[in-house]
């Protein structure tokens, strides 16, 4: 866990490279900037207020997508996990949808929800379910038999061994569901806004190409990628809290 | 109710250690088959077996031979194709407030997200009019009963296995249970944990008001733990001997395995298991093997 240098020291050297390959001409300049160039349009974009008023709609719209995500594929999965009726009920219109790239079902979205956030946060929680509910499901079908009997032995209700053993016991492959999702979040909410936007991130960089302004593109895309990172920093912490239990804390 | 009328054994005279009544547990005319690929394996044909109240039974036999089988039916936590259990006269169906069942596999019956208390106190969540203090206090006094004291806020996953079965018992008894139902709750773990393991089962049973069924492969641990041990035969499972084990408790690790007494019992048991084994070998088509008169 501590050890990260070693990481970071590759990603300096990748940028000593591109800066050396934009200064000394390697690539063509216009379409490849200098790394410098792009942290400085970064900074001036982040400092005017440009950059922060495109993260938070993009941010708004990540957060409750993924947060209906959670809230439908959770007790879905559950559902699906401890009655066979459900499952054989859900499975195949699930397996049906699962496989449609979201950029395909974005089109219709369009037309029944119209180009604002509702066809958007409706896209990602669409893109995000399925990932959170699998899991869930096989998280709850990985239980041991042993702690369900567990439970009945010492004469737990049945609503109670789903709430105080099936969801802890699958907590850990439920949020490995959630962190797949988060990156499918963040690529479907970019998707939808260079689709049909009128601002996020994904309009930003669209909006920068259309106008040749490359290094504010690649602003753009360097915001992408410090957010997904952040995001997913954050989500470790949250796990690692909710998992403190487990002995070896697992490689993030 | 017993096929095999219980024999006092030869050697000594019958020394109860406590009075034995009527029986807490109690199975009639068992049936249980399984179908696999076809074939119809006879787990019990028409079984009956009793567990007086109060008692330290063993019930020992060869795997396969049905006996976590039996466990799992008189805790509730199966059921039989036929016959029927009864619990303080009462009819299993689902398992019964009263009695408690502890697993072999303790690594995957405790609750790795609940600390050693969070995990004792697991069973008295459902019960109602308990304050939170009160419940507290009941589970410190079962985690003391199993010497983990200063463990509480341990994690499962921080424990060894012999500590994480202590776990498991104090769990069970924080509940308070008429029958405790032990399936080969020693056998996962090392030599010495084990007698440590055994020394504390014994103090819980001779402090407690609890009746101790207990399923093992060791029928020297049958025999130095129990009062009863019943040694049962395979396909269909059969009563092939039921011996009083009249040792005196408390028992010691040492002596007690001494004794003269100990070690008739346990040539007795050993000699017929192995004489079952030989007339019904696992691979044969089995009948019903020949029960010793």
């Amino acid at each position: 866990m501590k050890l990260r240098w070693p990481g970071f020291v590759l990603v300096a050297l990748a940028l000593l490279l591109w800066q050396c390959a934009s200064t000394y001409g390697w690539v063509d300049t216009v379409s490849v900037p200098r790394v410098t160039t792009i942290v400085l349009s970064w900074w001036q974009n982040l400092a005017n207020g440009a950059l922060p008023a495109q993260i938070i709609p993009s941010l708004r719209r990540l957060v409750i997508g993924l947060g209906v995500a959670i809230a439908v594929g959770v007790p879905l999965g559950l559902l699906m996990g401890v009655n066979r009726l459900t499952y054989r009920l859900l499975e195949p219109i699930t397996e049906i949808i699962r496989p449609i790239p979201s950029a395909a079902y974005i089109p219709v979205a369009i037309l029944f929800l119209g180009l604002g956030d509702q066809m958007k946060i409706f896209v990602i929680t669409l893109a995000c379910v399925f990932p959170i509910l699998l899991n869930t499901y096989s998280g709850v079908k990985g239980i041991d038999p042993v702690l369900i009997d567990t439970g009945r032995t010492l004469g737990t209700p049945r609503f109670s061994i789903l709430r105080k053993i099936v969801f802890p016991a699958c907590l850990p492959s439920l949020l490995t569901g959630i962190r797949i999702s988060l990156g499918i979040a963040l690529i479907v909410s970019v998707t939808s806004e260079m689709i049909a936007g009128t601002n996020g991130l994904g309009y930003f960089i669209l909006d920068k190409q259309r106008t040749f302004r490359v290094s504010e593109v690649f602003a753009g895309i360097l915001t992408l990628g410090v957010l997904g990172y952040v995001l997913n920093l954050i989500f470790l912490q949250i796990e690692r809290y909710l998992l403190r239990w487990r002995g070896t804390t697992a490689e993030a | 109710m017993l096929r095999n009328s219980v024999r006092e054994f030869p050697a000594v005279a019958p020394l109860p250690s406590r009075p034995h009544e009527a029986p807490i547990l109690a199975a009639s005319g068992i049936d249980q088959r399984f179908i696999v690929k076809g074939r119809t394996t006879t787990v019990f044909d028409a079984f009956d077996f009793a567990v007086e109240e109060g008692s330290f039974v063993s019930i020992v036999g060869p795997s396969g031979c049905g006996k976590s089988t039996l466990l799992k039916l008189m805790a509730g936590l199966e059921s039989a194709s036929g016959g029927e259990i009864l619990f303080k006269g009462k009819r299993v169906d689902q398992p019964p407030k009263g009695v408690i069942y502890v697993f072999q596999q303790y690594n995957k019956s405790i609750f790795p997200w609940r600390t050693v208390l969070e995990n004792v106190g697991f069973g008295l969540e459902h019960q109602d009019g308990l304050s939170r203090a009160s419940r507290r206090e009941q589970c410190q006094e079962y985690i003391r009963l199993v010497g983990l004291e200063g463990y509480e806020s341990y994690y499962p996953s921080q424990l060894s296995g012999g500590m994480q079965q202590r776990v498991a018992i104090a769990r069970a008894l924080v509940c308070k249970p008429d029958v405790l139902m032990m399936d080969e709750p020693f056998s996962a773990v090392d030599a010495l944990t084990r007698a440590t393991l055994q020394q504390l089962v014994l103090k819980i049973w001779q402090s407690l008001p609890v009746t101790v069924v207990f399923v093992t492969h060791d029928v020297d641990e049958a025999v130095y733990l129990s009062s009863r041990v019943v040694s049962l035969g395979r396909a269909p499972a059969h009563i092939v001997d039921d011996v009083r084990i009249a040792l005196p408790y408390p028992r010691d690790a040492v002596r007690t395995r001494s004794d003269a007494r100990y070690i008739a019992a346990r040539e007795r048991l050993l000699s017929r298991i192995l004489a079952a084994e030989t007339a019904c070998p696992v691979d044969a088509k089995p009948e019903r093997a020949e029960q010793p008169a």
